[in-house]
């Protein structure tokens, strides 16, 4: 689930809003540089990085398709693919 | 098509108005049901999340055309966008007169408004979300992510104002948009 701005929610629910704090944790540079590699080198233009349980979530395009690629951080070897329709 | 007068001052014991028709009610409880079931329930990268987001742009669509060939009280003429009008409004509000509108008072026209355009800036910016040119786009997510809390947000002083509003007047306002007919207390 998204993160939600505590405000909003203070205001209209008061839920606690660090139950639905997503994990917004920093790639490294190089781990960040090996994906994207990766990736681009079974022609995927790749948009953008997240980390998820572990790996990492790449959004990418390949022939007009819309990926979302799981890749292993160290080896940089993609997982799983979900297009995206 | 027939509308009561605003203020029964003839007869000021019977101040029931139809203000809300059928359309107008489904419609705000559809929008509340499916706003919420967006932002706390659905998962957002999921299917049901985009269908349930075009739902309420599909909403949104009837309910401006609603706006302009609806009922007298739906209708946008009903209660036009004007600073002028909330000012006066909420200085009356400060000073306890009472005031009686036709429709949306004009501080909760403006929350309309407000209301239906972030929806549909959602709507829009969710979609693009999914379309080749800004898959994966992070500035469109943060607009998405942005306008959702600003909802949010904006629902909070919506029913805060409701709710005021309703203790101010002894207007039964959310009754109002569940039964569509308003029970105005005799005027002083």
């Amino acid at each position: 689930m998204r993160k939600l701005s505590p405000l909003a929610l203070a205001l209209v629910l008061g839920m606690p809003a660090a139950a639905l704090a997503s994990s917004d944790e920093k790639i490294p540079d190089a781990e960040r540089a090996r994906v994207t590699d990766a990736v681009a080198a079974q022609g995927y233009e790749v948009r953008k990085l997240d980390r998820e349980d572990g790996l990492i979530e790449v959004y990418a395009l390949k022939e007009g398709k819309r990926y979302e690629l799981y890749v292993d951080g160290d080896t940089g070897e993609i997982v799983k693919s979900k297009v995206d329709d | 098509m027939s509308t009561r007068p605003v203020t029964t001052a003839a007869r000021p014991e019977s101040g029931a108005e139809r203000v809300w028709d059928p359309l107008v009610r489904v419609f705000h409880w559809s929008l509340v049901a499916l706003f919420f079931a967006n932002v706390l329930v659905l998962d957002d990268e999921g299917a049901a999340h985009r269908w349930v987001g075009y739902a309420v742009l599909g909403l949104v669509a009837i309910r401006v055309v609603w706006g302009f060939v609806g009922t007298r009280p739906a209708r946008f003429s009903a209660f036009p966008p004007s600073l002028g009008a909330a000012r006066r409004h909420l200085s009356a509000m400060l000073s306890g007169r009472p005031e009686r509108y036709p429709s949306h008072n004009p501080l909760g026209a403006l929350m309309v408004y407000n209301l239906l355009a972030t929806m549909v800036a959602i709507g829009v910016s969710g979609w693009l979300m999914t379309t080749n040119a800004f898959w994966g786009v992070e500035w469109v997510e943060e607009v998405h992510e942005t306008l959702a809390d600003w909802a949010l947000i904006s629902v909070g002083l919506h029913v805060a104002g409701v709710l005021f509003e309703q203790w101010r007047s002894h207007v039964p306002l959310v009754r109002a948009m569940i039964t569509g007919v308003r029970e105005n207390p005799p005027q002083p």
